[in-house]
C-alpha cells in the first residue's frame, strides 16, 4: 500500500496541516458529487435506454413501463449504489489484479462508444420517424415545442463547447490527479504517466469528436438540444420514456436489439471500471488523513492479503450512499453540483500550483535536498516556473468555467456549495483537533519541521 | 514553541526514530526533538551511520571535482565546496577530500576504502554527535536510549558508549515511569549482507531471552530494528540477484521482508507496543492482536526526520496515544 496522498501531503507540508486537510476535503467532496452523479445516471440514462429502445421497436408496453420505472428515484438509487459497490470491489482488488481487470474490461467498455459511433454514422434522423410517430410526435414537433418553451439554439447542446470541455478537463485534471495520487504506484511515472495521458487525451479527443460529430450530423445539434431542453422545461412534449442522452438517441435509431443491449450494457461496464482511479483519489486521501490522526486510525488499516484499505473503502461506500440519495431525491438543482464539480475543484488546484511556486522558499531545506532543485528555467526554480504556468492555466479555466454558460458549470448551486463544503471541512478539522487534544495528540505538529540547528 | 499543552505529569512522552543513516540534518532534528516535544524519553532504533563516502578530488587552481556535483562536477570555490559538503552531510553521505593520487589508490584498491575512509569518518561523526547529545540534552530531563542497527558497524558502539545515553541493544531497560523496553538491533539476512545480521533462529533465541527478563511482557515495549514479517511495516520491493526490483506485468513486486522470529515473538508475548525501523518505505501503524506495532519510516536522504511521538500511561501500563511525525 503506497503512501501517496497527493495534494494533501504537498499542501500540508508546505503551508500547514489544517489548510492541507481543508483543501483535500473540499476537493474530495466535489469529486464524490461528480462521480456519484455518474452512477446516479446509470439506470435512467443507459439501462432505461435499452428497455425504451427495445420496447419501442417491438411495441412492447411492458418494456416501456420498465424503462419508465428505471427512471424513477428508487430504482435509480439502488442500481446506482449497486454499481458503486461493484466498482469499489474492483478497486479493492490487489493492485496487480486490478490492473489486469482494468486492462481487460476497459477496452470492452470503450467498445460501447465505438458501437454508438457506428450507429450514429450509419443512420439519419429519418430513422427516428417511426419511433416518434408511435409517441404521437415528430422531429419538427420537438423543435417547435422547445422553441415555444424558450429554447434558443446553441444554448443547450453545443458541439464546440462539449467537445472542448471534456478533453480539457481530462487533460489538466487527469494529469493532476494521477500524478499526485497514483504516481507512487506506477513504474517510472515520469515517462509512463506522460505517455499514458497523452495517448488517453488523443483517444478521448478522437472518440468524442466522432461521437458528438456524428450525433450532430445524424440528429442535428438543434434537435438534440431541443429534446434535452423540453425534457425538463416541457415534459409533456418530451415523448420518450427515458431521460434524454446521446446513448438513448443512438439506441432509438436502430432496431437491432443485441446492438442496443451491447451499446448500453458495455457503457455501464465502462463506468464501473473507469471510476476506480476516482475512488483511489479519495481512499488515498482518507488514508493520508488517518496517518496524520486527523481521521480515525482505523482508516489507514490495510488488508494484508489485498493491500487495500478495506475499511476506508467501506466508509467511502457509505458516503456515496448518502451523496447518491441527495442526488436522486434532492432538488434537481443539486445535480448542477455534478457539472459544477470542476469549478469547485479548480480553486484547490490553484492552491496546489501556488504551493509549487513558493516551496523553494517556504521549505528551503527540503527543496534543496530534492533532485528537482537542480533544475532551473531562466535561472528560476523549475518547480516554481511550472507551478506558475499551472496557476495561469488553471486561472484561465477557472475564468472560463465561471463565465461561459455553455460549459454549464457556473450555477448558483456551485457558488453556494463551495463555501458550505469549506465550512464542513473546517468543522471536521476542528472537531478532530478537539478530540485528539483530549487524547494528548497535537495535530499541528505532524508536519512541523523540527529545528535542524 | 508549537503551542501544545503539557498533559498531566503521569504520562510519559516518548519520541522514537530510526534509520537516520548519517544524515546530519535528521540527527540534529532528532536531538532537538527532546526540547521541542518536552520529552521524557528519546529513543533511537538503529541504523545511525551512513552508507556512502563521496570523494571530492582536489584539482589545480584551488578547484575540486566530484561526480555528484551538478551540473558538470566541477566545484569552483571554497564556498561551493562548503555548500556541497553540507548538502551531502544533510543527506547522510560522507564527503572526503582527496588528492588525485589518493583517489587513484582507492580506485585501484577498493578494499582500503572501508578501513581508511569509511571507518574514520563514521567514528569522527559519531564522536561529534556524542558531543551534541551532551550539549543539547545535558540540561533536560530527557533520558536518551540508543542502539545500533544492522547497517552499523560494531565499533560505533564504542564511540556511543562515551555519550550520556543508555545503550539498549540486547538489553532490557526501564523508561521513565517504569515501563520496560526490550531491544534488539540486529536484522534477519538481507541481500546486502550488512554488518549486523542474524539468522532467524538466532534472532528468536535472543528475543526469547530478552522477553524472559521482562516482569510483564504484555505491558512492555519491544524495540526491535527489524519489523515483523508480512505486516504493513515490512513491505519492500522484492529484488533479483543483481538488486534490481523484480517486475511482473509492469508492476514492481512488493512483499514482506521482515523477520518471522520478530512476528512470532509479538504474536506470543503481545507486548503493549513494538517499535521498528529498517524498511524505510513501509511507514505504518498496525495492530497485531493487542500490540500496536509502529514503523515511522525514514526520509533521511531528504533531511526529513520521521518518527513516532508516543504518550505512555505508566500507571495504567498502556499506550495512550501515538502520532507519526514528519519533522
Amino acid at each position: 500500500m503506497p503512501r501517496t496522498g497527493g495534494d494533501y501531503i504537498f499542501v500540508s507540508r508546505t503551508l500547514s496541516a489544517p489548510i492541507g486537510f481543508v483543501a483535500s476535503v473540499v476537493l474530495n467532496l466535489f469529486v464524490i458529487f461528480s462521480v456519484g452523479s455518474v452512477f446516479a445516471t446509470i439506470a435512467p440514462q443507459y439501462l432505461a435506454a435499452v428497455f425504451a429502445a427495445v420496447g419501442i421497436r417491438s411495441h412492447n408496453a411492458g418494456l416501456l413501463n420498465v424503462a419508465t420505472t428505471l427512471s424513477s428515484p428508487a430504482p435509480t438509487y439502488l442500481i446506482g449504489i449497486g454499481c458503486i459497490l461493484a466498482a469499489l470491489i474492483v478497486a479493492s482488488l490487489p493492485l496487480r489484479t486490478f490492473t489486469k481487470v482494468y486492462a481487460i474490461l476497459l477496452p470492452f467498455g470503450a467498445l460501447s462508444l465505438l458501437l454508438a459511433v457506428l450507429v450514429l454514422a450509419t443512420h439519419t434522423s429519418a430513422a427516428l420517424t417511426p419511433v416518434l410517430k408511435s409517441f404521437h410526435s415528430s422531429y419538427g414537433k420537438i423543435l417547435s415545442a422547445a422553441a415555444q418553451a424558450g429554447y434558443h439554439p446553441g444554448s443547450g447542446f453545443n458541439l464546440g463547447a462539449d467537445f472542448a470541455a471534456t478533453p480539457v478537463v481530462f487533460g489538466f485534471m487527469g494529469f493532476g490527479f494521477t500524478a499526485a495520487y497514483l504516481g507512487g504506484e506506477i513504474r517510472r511515472p515520469s515517462s509512463t504517466v506522460t505517455r499514458a495521458y497523452l495517448s488517453a487525451i488523443g483517444i478521448g479527443v478522437v472518440g468524442l469528436l466522432l461521437l458528438l460529430g456524428f450525433a450532430a450530423h445524424s440528429l442535428g445539434e438543434n434537435w438534440i438540444g431541443s429534446a434535452t431542453y423540453i425534457a425538463s422545461a416541457d415534459p409533456k412534449a418530451y415523448p420518450f420514456p427515458a431521460p434524454p442522452g446521446i446513448m438513448l438517441f443512438a439506441s432509438l435509431l436502430t432496431s437491432n436489439t443485441p446492438l442496443i443491449i451491447a451499446m448500453n450494457g458495455l457503457l455501464v461496464l465502462l463506468i464501473i471500471v473507469s471510476q476506480g482511479p476516482a475512488f483511489f483519489l479519495t481512499t488515498r486521501s482518507m488514508v493520508a488523513w488517518s496517518f496524520d490522526r486527523v481521521m480515525p486510525a482505523k482508516l489507514s488499516e490495510v488488508n494484508e492479503r489485498t493491500h487495500s484499505p478495506l475499511i476506508t473503502n467501506f466508509v467511502l461506500f457509505l458516503v456515496y450512499c448518502v451523496i447518491c440519495a441527495v442526488l436522486v431525491w434532492g432538488p434537481s438543482t443539486i445535480l448542477q453540483l455534478a457539472f459544477g464539480a470542476l469549478l469547485g475543484q479548480l480553486p484547490i488546484f490553484l492552491l496546489v500550483s501556488l504551493v509549487a511556486i513558493v516551496i523553494p522558499w517556504r521549505r528551503q531545506a527540503l527543496y534543496n535536498l530534492a533532485p528537482i532543485s537542480r533544475r532551473k528555467i531562466f535561472g528560476l526554480p523549475a518547480i516554481s516556473v511550472v507551478g506558475g504556468l499551472a496557476f495561469a492555466s488553471y486561472a484561465f479555466f477557472f475564468e472560463q468555467y465561471l463565465t461561459n454558460n455553455a460549459l454549464g458549470a457556473n450555477s448558483p448551486v456551485v457558488f453556494i456549495s463551495f463555501p458550505i463544503m469549506l465550512v464542513v471541512a473546517v468543522l471536521m478539522y476542528l472537531t478532530s483537533k478537539w478530540v485528539n487534544e483530549r487524547r494528548g495528540v497535537n495535530l499541528s505538529v505532524a508536519f512541523t519541521e523540527l529545528p535542524p540547528e | 514553541m508549537f503551542g501544545h499543552r503539557r498533559e498531566s505529569s503521569q504520562n510519559v512522552r516518548v519520541f522514537y526514530a530510526a534509520d537516520i543513516h548519517g544524515s546530519e540534518r535528521a540527527f540534529r532534528k532528532w536531538v532537538n526533538s527532546a526540547k521541542t516535544f518536552e520529552l521524557d524519553a528519546l529513543v533511537f532504533g538503529g541504523d545511525l551511520t551512513g552508507k556512502f563516502v563521496v570523494p571530492i578530488v582536489r584539482e589545480a587552481g584551488g578547484k575540486w571535482r566530484s561526480e555528484l556535483y551538478e551540473p558538470n562536477g566541477r566545484i569552483e570555490s571554497e564556498e561551493e565546496l562548503a555548500s556541497f559538503e553540507s548538502q551531502l552531510r544533510a543527506a547522510g553521505k560522507y564527503p572526503v577530500v582527496l588528492d588525485p593520487e589518493e583517489k587513484a589508490t582507492y580506485d585501484a584498491h577498493p578494499e582500503l576504502v572501508q578501513r581508511d575512509l569509511f571507518k574514520p569518518v563514521i567514528s569522527k561523526q559519531t564522536r561529534e554527535w556524542v558531543g551534541l547529545i551532551g550539549d543539547r540534552l545535558g540540561g533536560l530531563r530527557t533520558q536518551t536510549y540508543m542502539m545500533l542497527g544492522n547497517d552499523d558497524d560494531e565499533e560505533v558502539a564504542e564511540d556511543l558508549a562515551e555519550a550520556a545515553v543508555v545503550l539498549t541493544d540486547g538489553a532490557v531497560v526501564e523508561l521513565p515511569g517504569g515501563v520496560q523496553m526490550a531491544s534488539l538491533g540486529f536484522s534477519n539476512p538481507t541481500p546486502w549482507k550488512t554488518p549486523r545480521e542474524l539468522p532467524e533462529d538466532e534472532i528468536a533465541a535472543r528475543l526469547d531471552r530478552l522477553m524472559d527478563k521482562l516482569s510483564e511482557p504484555e505491558t512492555a515495549i519491544l524495540n526491535v530494528h527489524c519489523p515483523p514479517r508480512d505486516t504493513q511495516l515490512d513491505q519492500a520491493a522484492l529484488l533479483d540477484e543483481e538488486f534490481n526490483p523484480r517486475m511482473r506485468g509492469g508492476q514492481v513486486l512488493v512483499g514482506g521482508v521482515g523477520s518471522s522470529a520478530v512476528r512470532s515473538v509479538i504474536d506470543r508475548y503481545q507486548p503493549m507496543l513494538s517499535l521498528h525501523g529498517h524498511i524505510h518505505e513501509s511507514a505504518a501503524v498496525q495492530k497485531l492482536g493487542q500490540t500496536t506495532a509502529i514503523n515511522p519510516g525514514s526520509e533521511y536522504n531528504d533531511g526529513i526526520l520521521r518518527g513516532a511521538l508516543l504518550m505512555l500511561d505508566p500507571r495504567g501500563k498502556r499506550l495512550k496515544s501515538w502520532q507519526l511525525i514528519h519533522g
